[in-house]
């Protein structure tokens, strides 16, 4: 759970991966101001930033950049790789990421050829995860609808713009979570492994190391982005020297997860609303919080467009990648479910329920007091009135009530906004003032 | 009060915009997301009350200590038997508006679940007044 906190202030590093901002390379454009889902970034003094406690790390920011100016910083993994012992679990986008001729079981060799000890798919936390979701689902406890909390952007949206939907989110771990879990059961008493998540997307690499459920958490995450050139290589050389056989065996279980559908087929659900996008998401979760889907069973919902083969940290085009996906799925669907570990899972009786309910969190909240939240509210409605409503971006805000609410909030001033600025500037020049920075007095600023 | 908005009679594509941003305006309050969702079921179905059988309407919501409170003050055609309009599946709605998707008969019924007190005034021919509130502190609800 983040601090609240304020505009350009930065949390911890999360996973080892951060999104920063390349000052050098941002002019200020406001391309990721409007993209922004949850309003939580400002151009101010001609550079983008951020406000953590509204971000929810979907990565809209870094897609839109013209200037690359977004950029994700993690901790090299050649340190990873260089001391030892380091056990990558992939996501299946991951496998999405490389050409036909590289088979699922060569993609996890590549891996260990350039240093991890030891690298898994995740069929085995997707099968646990399956059965767990699916008792739920089948339960009757969920409420209507009941949201799938697999994609982390998604829940996190969910936390800062709809809390009120929390109650709908499926409450089980993920499956990479309920992977680390087991992985660390089975290396327990072994030397000590880092576990390291490699993902498509900036929310599963925050979310691979703040977990909710004990020996869920990875020592770290790593962008398949950083990791692709050298296991291009190591793929390129393999093929080489091994030639894939007619079919994959045995397949790779789960893949399908990372299209969209996946999961509900995977859940064996007959229907479900499949929604990706995370435009498109708050959309649906606008209509579900005025309680108009209570017919529909199931939410899949993606906060990537392609679901996470539509990751922002992953190599190839989204639709690429999809087809390199569901050629190696092949027509038998999800491949090979008969996973030993799973039986031996269910033997231990885990059900990997989240201990603790989700949390809401404060992102869009004016005041801790109720009184002085509506006093500001009712100031927003007034200077809003005041801006030309245009929505131009220009003063770094996404829009004129998100200028209306920074003013109130004390960040910035109404001549903040051009529109403003440009009129009082009209009426300053003739009297000899000119550009002198002044404020403008109330009266002037009423006269438009 | 925190929020007025007017509605207009038939202007289905619309429905839902006055929910939305009476909903965006207790977020910003810090309202508690479980009295959120009831005051945005009741008020969705109050604000398309408005649109499938009146002919404007008028949607005030006040905030004090206590609750929210919703006013909807439309002119239309009235409610000649309020008892009967709040029975489940009671809808005077005509065909069109129903393969809209609308005029299931749950509105009236689904506000009263929804809120913790709830009014209506009508007078046939001229319109009707409905109020009802969420009382801020749940375990209210019990006492009502």
């Amino acid at each position: 759970m983040r601090a609240k906190s304020r505009i350009g202030e930065e949390t911890g590093p999360s996973g080892g991966v951060l999104l920063t901002l390349k000052e050098d390379r941002c002019v200020g454009c406001t391309h990721c101001i409007r993209v922004c889902p949850t309003e939580a970034i400002r151009v101010r003094e001609g550079k983008a930033r951020r406000t953590p406690h509204r971000c929810i790390d979907c990565g809209e920011c870094l897609r839109v950049c013209p200037w690359k100016a977004w950029t994700v910083e993690a901790d090299p993994s050649t340190r990873v790789l260089e001391k030892g012992g380091a056990v990558a679990v992939l996501d299946p986008a991951v496998f999405g990421q490389f050409g036909d001729r590289a088979f699922s079981r060569n993609i996890l060799r590549a891996f260990e050829e350039i240093g991890f000890s030891d690298a898994r798919e995740m069929g085995e936390g997707l099968l646990l995860f399956r059965r767990a979701a699916g008792r739920y689902l089948a339960s009757g406890r969920s409420a209507p609808p009941a949201i799938s909390s697999d994609c982390p952007a998604v829940v996190q949206l969910v936390q800062v713009k709809f809390p009120s939907l929390l109650e709908n989110l499926v409450p089980v771990a993920s499956p990479f979570e309920i992977m680390a879990r087991r992985l660390r059961k089975k290396f327990q008493g072994e030397r000590e492994q880092e576990l390291c998540y490699i993902v498509p997307c900036l929310a599963k690499a925050r979310a691979a190391t703040e977990t909710r459920i004990p020996g869920g958490a990875y020592h770290r995450a790593v962008p398949i982005l950083d990791l692709y050139n050298p296991l291009q290589a190591r793929l390129h050389g393999q093929e080489k020297k091994v030639s894939p056989g007619p079919g994959e065996t045995p397949p790779v279980p789960g893949l399908e997860w990372a299209i969209p559908g996946g999961q509900t087929r995977a859940l064996g659900l007959k229907a479900s609303l499949l929604v990706d996008g995370v435009k498109e998401v708050a959309e649906v979760l606008e209509l579900a919080e005025n309680g108009l889907l209570e017919e529909v069973p199931f939410i899949e919902a993606w906060s990537c467009r392609g679901g996470c083969l539509g990751g922002s940290l992953n190599v190839r085009n989204p639709f690429w990648a999809r087809f390199q996906l569901s050629s190696r799925i092949g027509a038998n669907g999800g491949g090979d479910w008969n996973i030993p570990g799973a039986a031996e899972a269910d033997e231990e009786g885990d059900d990997y329920f989240l201990e603790h309910p989700l949390s809401p969190r404060a992102g869009m909240r004016l005041d801790e007091n109720l009184q002085v939240a509506m006093e500001k509210l009712r100031r927003i409605d007034e200077v809003v009135k005041t801006f030309p409503g245009i929505d131009c971006g220009s003063c770094g805000s996404p829009n004129c009530l998100a200028l209306a609410e920074d003013v109130v909030q004390g960040y910035v001033r109404e001549t903040d906004c051009i529109s403003l600025l440009k009129e009082v500037k009209t009426v300053e020049a003739p009297i000899g003032k000119g550009a002198s920075g002044e404020r403008p007095s109330k009266s002037k600023r009423k006269r438009r | 009060m925190i929020a007025e908005f007017e509605i207009q009679g038939q202007d289905f594509k619309r429905a839902g915009e006055a929910c939305f941003e009476i909903k965006n305006r207790l977020k910003r309050l810090g309202i508690p997301p479980g009295i959120i969702r009831r005051i945005a079921t009741a008020a969705y179905e109050a604000e398309v009350n408005v649109i499938v059988y009146a002919h404007k309407g008028t949607l005030r919501v006040n905030l004090d200590d206590q609750c929210v409170e919703v006013t909807v003050i439309d002119v239309g055609p009235g409610i000649p038997d309020i008892e009967q309009a709040m029975q489940v599946g009671y809808s005077t709605a005509p065909p069109y508006v129903k393969q809209l998707g609308y005029g299931s008969g749950m509105g009236l019924p689904n506000i009263k679940k929804n809120s913790d007190w709830m009014e209506i005034q009508s007078e046939v021919n001229r319109g009707t007044t409905l109020r009802f509130k969420v009382n801020l502190n749940e375990s209210q609800k019990q006492d009502r």
